[in-house]
């Protein structure tokens, strides 16, 4: 005898004494309560009031107790025995009101009955069914009475007596104590009442601490136990339910015989032998080698308490351990050793345990154990019926279960089954009853058989399992290769479109026809039958025939994914030893060194290889091979044949026939096998195939455009991503074209197929499975709503053609239906095995026992069930293999790249919440575990050799790992990582609206608090699916906040930049350019608040890419450095004649760019505009710090000093230019001399234009400055001079004020052209803003002030003032000095562009016309602009001039707001200005008709508005028509066009009307009689009358214009402009030709 | 999964191994070699060289060998 036997013999000892006495312990004696004190609950007591709170209403805590009485029976006695029995039972009389703090009191009643109902039925039936509606009224706990009885008569001497008890108030032991007792009243006698109360009980136990012994035991024996998970029929309801029913079975009297015998053989209990049984059982059943069951204890610790009524029912724990497969034999040894440490240790109570054991909440069941056993040997055989009366069980069908499962079972006849209907259906419990029978059937006749080798099947069972339902034998025509049946459809459906690519496609014939000149030079590259071409590629057009064209050549094609690291790309081409790789220009220059042959499949010059024979392909030659994750640490190759694929892809089309009409989209990556039928299966059957974008498979706004723009009928999906897909269409149905969808790859929950058929209806839903081991798939199952309604998860479904899978156990034998075991495939699908993996093959493709001589099964891996149909369910992996998000990944790949780090001793990885999370320990140990590891290092280790699918989400460092008893990994123990940003990330807290969402957004999604600006999504656990939420939240959240400004003039914008707006919904228009403005702004806060608050800087160097065009680049060749704020390297690339949209119009160079610049930043380039390259490295800067310029630093206070004394030059320079003119003319009266002043004032400067910005460009600003200051401040002084000393003539005024233009012209360019070089860059636009408010306020201003001041201080004054002001501007040009950064240039000269722009616009008759228009225009309007004064100071003063001036500017200034505002017309723009000029006609009309203040101040305020406007949508005109590269020089030539005429205009057309038409009209005048009588008579009158004959005429003009075709069909007929990036496009090939 | 095992070969000259004890089905026979598990499996790495089906390694030498 061993010591452990021995050990056991003792326990055994001690069993027999629990059993008899049912404690072990001391003779303890439970004292009485102190009197009138109520009593405390007790532990069960309270667990069970808790439980009636939390599903209050149920009956699941009700006792029943159901009896047959046949004999004569005193319903009167009987009321009268069971009040008499309640009066000596403490816990019948107990009720527990409320207490208001939510904590149960208890309340004993001194005297309470227990009622009885009395009631007749004439049935059997009828009395069950009062029974039943008798027992399922609940209890009130609050009021009590907690039992109560019902009798039903049935004859005179037939009854059916129904007690129930709440289970607070009593347990199994109690039921039959109140029976007897009742019994016992009934005939007479008195039974001996007992010694305590309930209520002494409860006082004692609640003042009994713990037993530190008991706890330390359970807890010990329960760490790490799971729950144990049967598989059930249905979904388990999240929180607990308690409805069941029940299944009763029969044992053989031979096997319970041999079950005796096995117990007393090895000293166990009936109760041990069926606990093993049953725990055996469960274990196959659960797929565990851990198996909890509960079972309850009587728990009446003392003598005493044997006769008392109430809870003293104890759970305990039998965990029984199955591991080792053990003979079942060994079990019950095991499982005696389990029972009796058990009741060892039974006196702590149930609910004190589970408090202590603090384990996860979880309401959806029963703590520690979901199944309960018991052995019911108590129950009424030791009821005495009362004298005269027979008693017999009386079942109903009432059954409320606390747990999933129930057995109960009487001596050696047979059992019970109680199970909850919300999990279990009848026949599964059936079936388990009877696998139960055949195990009990099998150990009783043989002990010593393992538990692996327990046969359950009946001969029926292993018959259906192996053959019924695998038969599927399948004869498919035509030849069994992947390409073959394609090029036969490309005979019969030549020019019908294969495959469709981003708007491109290629018909069966090309695509055929490219593949030959693929395989022809594949052949002539040596590839054929045998060999491997590994294809690197983009989703693209050539893609297709690359892989026909491979396949066509006898090889099999190796798809390696251009995402993938380039250390795993090397090992796949090292592995495989592909003699050819096959790739794309763009991706070549990342492909790791490799001895392949490296050919381009976008380069048509390599596939000219000479046509001839090719080899014939066989159906067992390879078509593709495709790597998988390997535990190993190496991912492995497996090859498979085109025998294999083409036996899928015919089960396909026979399966779900695909036609012409039907177009599949190819989505998923190559390295992915369901890409091959989605490649393949369309064009055999003749279908249109359509590739997504790259990238696209994971962008679900996307791939529902994709499907809705390409009618897509067949997609693929992997139930993750169809998830997201239905989430973007939950709003709007959309994509109605699906017909089909098709989901595999990883498990598809219930209810997302739930929601996938009711999202979309038409389209039906097949949940398919398979390995890459065996051609894609090898089972499918259509989800049908019916079907899904109630089912706990979706069926993987049933084999495919000359397919077979069987579910084995360990020992390669079937399990019973219903358990799970090991999925195997045999059949057509297989795979060779794993390429170089000799032994890895042998071990997963094994023998066949049950197929065709010689044939070999697939060991998937993966735990499955059948269904009593047959179907198949797919429950989980055997080994660490895991999907996620479809993709297959073996957890020991990762653990292997974690240890193989230096840095790492131990690594364990696991899938938590949908995410790969690490647990490391670090190698050699260390005290401070926090330090101890850098994750973030981990994960830049890990991308190097793992794809990112693979690389964990979280780490977390352990002194070491935890480990279960037996040594291995024990995952419960690993704690949940804490979602933390990495600290060694400086946290920046989101500011701006944008990033304060986004990081909220962030925080929820990904569960982690306080999310920096810096913070990586991926760092902190996101993947791309949990992105693509992000994008999905974002757009809800973030809506624009309207501003008043008009979207139109960025509608213009947009247009002058090629984008075709007006052919878009105006919604979409809208949202364009809302969001183009909302990123500007929000783009520039950004970078200007980073540039100002500082931030931390990039590793990788910043290159702008600028276009030679391009406005809103200018300055790169300097700005370039401020980037050095975020890096240390900044460089700039510069693409000839690029606009603002090379994005789109360059997307070839830009991407060259992108991929090859970064590379070579150490030898930046000679900027040459010459040559043929269309792009260059400009320049690059290395500097840590963002570079200080030599010299004096543009600053704000160094610009507003200088704009501020501009400022007042500029606005005293026009004071003088306004007030000499009307100086002229009040002195000397003649409207001649006044026009011709405003002539020479305006000519000269104009003249003077070109060659001043000629010299400006290429001089020191600050200098013409100085030097146009110094000319005015002397010219004005010359005036003044001559003024002060009388000496100022009319002919001397000409030369000066003509001297004046020029010099102001001189200083206004150069002023302008210097602001950049004062203002801080990213002040720029400021700056300007401020420039150009200065002088629309002194245009504004000067009016009132000049005639204030004329008539004030008069013109002398006015000068002085000037004088001084220029003084002081020279001193200030003088002593700020200025900064030497580049200065504004023009892009080309005054004449370039005045030149180019008249080439332009004489392109076109719309153009000419439009011109010819505006010449006529101003001969007739410039001089109503300038003649107001006279016609106001005939009849008033100069006071009155200033105001209407002031008017006019004001006029000016509200045209402005309303082009801000309104933008101006969307269409028909030149109509717009024809009818602006009309109102400007019926507006100077306006001013002439009357010498009234009035009417002339409406009047000039009209024409100004309105002209305003009418210039406003001039240029939009020209923004629209033009190309932006041209925009400068059609506005020069038009300038120079309307000024032209102004001379013409104020010189000629002024003076001479005013002189002819005045006289007119004075008293007596020609037309006094006539003209005179409508808008009177007398001086300035002939002026009036200019204004109404000239206003007329402007109508005129206006109206005739409208009728001339050239402009009537202006804005249709002229084009919109070009986009500018074409003309530049257009450049560079007249260039190279 | 330990234990003794025997390496086991099919017709088409295909590697896989059993549990010693275990009657090979049918198509299968014993190659010989026995031992651990392990032992087996690395037995078969060293021998199983060209993993080309049988009768597809005699075709595809008999075309002109494969690459």
């Amino acid at each position: 005898m061993t010591e452990s036997e021995a050990l056991s013999a003792t326990k055994q000892a001690l069993l027999a004494q629990r059993l008899r006495r049912g404690t072990a312990a001391p003779r303890r004696t439970i004292p009485s309560r102190p009197g009138g004190e109520q009593p405390p609950l007790s532990h069960a007591q309270e667990r069970l009031w808790f439980l009636e709170q939390f599903t209050p209403g149920t009956t699941q805590l009700t006792i029943p107790i159901r009896l047959r009485l046949r004999g004569p029976l005193d319903a009167a006695a009987l009321a009268a025995a069971l009040d008499a029995t309640v009066a000596g039972h403490d816990a019948l009389r107990m009720r527990f009101p409320d207490t208001g703090d939510g904590r149960p009191r208890v309340v004993l009643a001194d005297d309470a009955t227990l009622p009885l109902t009395v009631r007749d039925a004439p049935d059997e039936a009828a009395a069950r069914a009062l029974a039943e509606e008798f027992l399922a009224v609940p209890f009130d706990l609050t009021a009590g009475p907690v039992a109560r009885a019902l009798l039903v008569r049935l004859g005179e001497d037939d009854h059916v007596l129904v007690v129930a008890v709440h289970h607070i108030a009593a347990d199994g032991w109690s039921a039959d104590v109140l029976l007897r007792e009742v019994f016992a009243r009934y005939d007479g006698r008195a039974p001996a009442t007992p010694q305590v109360g309930y209520g002494d009980y409860a006082a004692w136990q609640r003042g009994l601490p713990p037993s530190r012994r008991d706890l330390d035991f359970w807890r010990d024996k329960l760490a790490g136990l799971e729950p144990l998970d049967l598989p059930a029929d249905r979904p388990r309801p999240p929180e607990r339910t308690y409805t069941g029913a029940a299944h009763t079975f029969s044992l053989d009297p031979g096997t319970a015989a041999g079950l005796a015998r096995l117990g007393r053989e090895h000293r166990a209990t009936p109760y041990m032998v069926m606990l093993s049984a049953l725990t055996a059982l469960l274990g196959r059943y659960a797929g565990v080698e851990d198996v909890a069951v509960g079972s309850p204890v009587a728990g009446r610790q003392v003598p005493e308490l044997d006769g008392v009524i109430g809870c003293f029912v104890n759970m305990l724990t039998m965990r029984v351990d199955l591991t080792g497969d053990p003979t079942f034999a060994e079990l019950v040894d095991r499982v005696r050793d389990v029972v009796l440490d058990a009741f060892a240790h039974q006196d702590l109570p149930f609910e004190q345990l589970v408090s202590e054991l603090d384990l996860p909440r979880d309401v959806s069941r029963s703590p520690l154990f979901g199944v309960l056993f018991a052995m019911q040997n108590y129950r009424h055989e030791a009821v005495d019926p009362p004298a005269g009366l027979t008693v017999d069980d009386f079942p109903v069908d009432a059954w409320a279960t606390r747990y999933d499962l129930e057995l109960y079972v009487g001596d050696d006849s047979g059992g019970m089954f109680v199970y909850n209907t919300d999990l279990f259906e009848a026949g599964t419990v059936e079936r388990l009853a009877g696998h139960l029978c055949a195990l009990l059937d099998r150990v009783a006749a043989e002990p010593d058989l393992r538990l692996s080798r327990i046969d359950l099947l009946s001969e029926e069972e292993r018959r259906l399992v192996l053959d019924g339902w695998n038969d599927t034998a399948a004869d498919y025509p035509g030849e069994a290769t992947l390409h073959g049946p394609i090029e036969a459809q490309a005979a019969r459906t030549p020019n019908a479109v294969a495959v469709r690519f981003e708007g491109r496609a290629l018909t069966y014939r090309e695509l055929d026809a490219a593949a030959d000149r693929i395989a022809h030079t594949l052949r002539g590259h040596g590839v054929g039958p045998g060999s491997v071409v590994a294809v690197c590629a983009e989703r693209s057009l050539e893609l297709l025939p690359g892989l026909l064209g491979v396949l066509k050549a006898g090889a099999a094609y190796l798809p390696v994914d251009p995402g993938y690291p380039p250390d795993r790309v090397a090992f796949m081409l090292a592995d495989a030893a592909p003699p050819v790789l096959l790739t794309q220009r763009a991706i070549r220059p990342d492909l790791p060194e490799t001895s392949a042959t490296v050919l381009d499949l976008d380069d048509p010059d390599v596939w000219t290889g000479a046509p001839g024979p090719l080899p014939e392909v066989r159906p067992d030659d390879v078509a593709y091979v495709i790597y998988t994750s390997g535990s190993t640490g190496q991912p492995k190759g497996v090859p498979n044949t085109h025998g294999a694929i083409a036996n899928r892809l015919d089960w396909m089309q026979e399966r779900y026939g695909l036609d012409e009409t039907d177009v599949v989209a190819q989505k998923t990556p190559l390295s992915f096998d369901v890409s091959l039928w989605e490649l393949f299966w369309p064009l055999r059957s003749g279908a249109r195939l359509v590739l997504a974008t790259p990238g696209g498979h994971k962008d679900a706004a996307y791939l529902r455009r994709f499907i809705t723009n390409e009618g897509v009928t067949t997609a693929h999906f992997v139930p993750s991503m169809l998830a997201v897909f239905l989430a973007e269409n939950s709003t709007d149905a959309g994509c109605g074209s699906l017909r089909r969808i098709i989901c595999s790859g990883e498990e598809l929950p219930a209810d997302l197929a739930r929601r996938c058929v009711a999202t979309l209806p038409a389209a039906e839903l097949h949940n398919l499975y398979g390995p890459t081991e065996a051609a894609v798939d090898v089972s499918a199952w259509h989800c049908l709503p019916e079907t899904l309604a109630s089912a706990a998860r979706v069926p993987i479904g049933t084999p495919i053609a000359n397919t077979s899978l069987y579910v084995l156990d360990a020992a390669m034998s079937p399990v019973p239906i219903g358990e799970p075991g090991e999925l195997y495939i045999g059949g057509a699908g297989l795979a060779w095995g794993y390429l170089n993996r000799p032994a890895l093959t042998a071990e997963r493709f094994v023998p066949d026992p049950y197929g065709p001589p010689g044939s070999r099964l697939y060991r998937t891996g993966d735990l499955v069930r059948r269904r009593a149909d047959g179907v198949l369910e797919f429950l989980g992996r055997l080994d660490s293999q895991v999907k996620l998000r479809g993709l297959r990944i073996e957890l020991g790949e990762i653990e292997a790249a974690l240890r193989a780090l230096p840095a790492v001793g131990d690594a364990a990885v696991i899938v938590r919440d949908d995410r790969l999370v690490a647990y490391v320990t670090p190698d050699g140990g260390t005290d401070d575990l926090e330090q101890a590891l850098d994750h973030g290092a981990l994960r830049a280790e890990l991308k190097k050799t793992l794809p990112d699918y693979m690389v964990p989400a979280a780490y977390v460092t352990l002194a070491s790992l935890p480990l279960s008893p037996n040594g291995k990994l024990d995952r419960r123990r690993l704690p949940a990582p804490v979602a933390s940003r990495d600290a060694s990330v400086e946290f920046i807290a989101p500011d701006t609206p944008t990033e304060r969402a986004l990081a909220a957004i962030w925080s929820e999604l990904l569960e982690v608090e306080g999310v920096g600006v810096d913070d990586d999504f991926f760092d902190l656990g996101g993947h791309s699916l949990l992105a693509t939420q992000v994008v999905a939240r974002l757009r809800q959240e973030l809506s624009e906040v309207e501003r008043l400004r008009s979207d139109q003039r960025w509608v213009n914008w947009l247009i002058s930049q090629g984008l075709a707006l007006n052919d878009l919904e105006p919604e979409h228009a809208r949202r364009i350019v809302r969001n183009m403005r909302r990123d500007s702004r929000d783009a520039e806060d950004y970078y200007t608040r980073l540039f100002e608050s500082g931030t931390r800087r990039l590793r990788a160097p910043v290159i702008s890419v600028v276009g030679t065009e391009d406005p809103a680049t200018d300055y790169y060749q300097e700005r370039f450095r401020e980037w050095h704020f975020l890096t240390s390297v900044s460089a700039v690339v510069v693409l000839a004649e690029a606009g603002h949209f090379f994005l789109k119009y360059r997307a070839q160079e830009l991407a060259q760019i992108v991929t090859t610049v970064h590379r070579n930043l150490e030898k930046p380039e000679e900027p040459e505009r010459g040559g043929d390259r269309t792009w260059w490295l400009h320049d690059v800067s290395h500097s840590d710090t963002l570079p200080a310029p030599s010299g004096v630093r543009p600053g704000i206070p160094r610009f507003l000093a200088v704009a501020l004394s501009q400022l007042v030059t500029m606005t005293g320079a026009a004071l003088t230019e306004f007030a000499v003119p009307l100086w002229i003319y009040t002195t000397t009266g003649s409207v001649a001399k006044f026009a011709l002043m405003a002539v020479v004032g305006l000519v000269p400067g104009m003249l003077v234009a070109p060659i001043a910005g000629a010299i400006i460009d290429r001089a020191n600003r600050r200098r013409v400055m100085m030097a146009g200051n110094a000319a005015a401040f002397t010219i004005q002084l010359a005036f003044g001079i001559l003024l002060w000393t009388d000496n100022l003539s009319v002919e001397m005024i000409y030369p000066l004020l003509g001297c004046l233009s020029i010099a102001l012209t001189f200083q206004r360019l150069a002023y302008f052209s210097a602001v950049p070089q004062l203002v801080p860059k990213h002040y720029l636009g400021h700056a300007v803003g401020i420039t150009q408010l200065g002088n629309g306020t002194a245009q504004l201003l000067v009016p009132i002030f000049a005639v204030g001041l004329l008539s004030t201080i008069g013109l002398g004054g006015i000068l002085l003032l000037d004088i001084a002001g220029y003084a002081i501007a020279l001193v200030i040009l003088l002593v700020v000095r200025f900064p030497a950064s580049m200065p504004w240039r023009r892009r080309e000269s005054i004449k370039d562009e005045i030149l180019g722009g008249l080439r332009y616009s004489l392109g076109h008759r719309g153009f000419i016309a439009m011109l010819l228009f505006f010449v006529v225009l101003n001969v007739f309007l410039a001089p109503l602009l300038l003649m107001f004064s006279p016609l106001v100071l005939a009849f008033s003063g100069l006071t009155e001039v200033g105001r209407i001036a002031f008017l006019a500017g004001a006029g000016t200034l509200i045209g402005a707001l309303i082009m801000t505002v309104w933008g101006g017309p969307r269409q028909l723009r030149l109509r717009g200005v024809l009818l602006c000029t009309l109102v400007v006609g019926v507006c100077c009309l306006l001013t002439g008709v009357r010498a009234d203040l009035f009417v002339i101040a409406a009047g000039v305020c009209g024409i100004t508005l309105w002209m305003t406007v009418l210039n406003g949508i001039y240029t939009t005109i020209v923004q629209v028509k033009v190309p932006q590269r041209f925009h400068g020089r059609v506005f020069a030539m038009n300038t120079l066009i309307a000024w032209s005429t102004l001379p013409i205009g104020y010189g000629l057309v002024a003076p001479y009307a005013a002189a002819v038409l005045d006289p007119l009209l004075m008293e007596g005048g020609a037309l006094a009689s006539t003209v005179g009588a409508l808008i009177g008579t007398g001086p300035g009158r002939g002026i009036g009358f200019m204004y109404v004959l000239f206003g007329l005429v402007i109508m005129a003009i206006a109206l005739i214009a409208m009728r001339v075709p050239a402009l009537a069909r202006f804005d249709r007929e002229v084009p919109d402009a070009v986009a500018d990036d074409l003309v530049g496009v257009q450049a560079l090939r007249s260039k190279e030709k | 999964m330990t234990g003794r095992h025997q390496v086991v070969v099919n017709d088409e000259e295909q590697y896989s191994l059993l549990p010693i004890g275990q009657r090979p089905p049918d198509g299968w026979r014993a190659t010989g070699f026995t031992g651990e598990r392990q032992e087996c499996l690395d037995h078969i790495e060293e021998i199983w060289t060209d993993m080309r089906p049988r009768s597809v390694r005699l075709r595809q030498d008999a075309d002109g060998g494969a690459r």
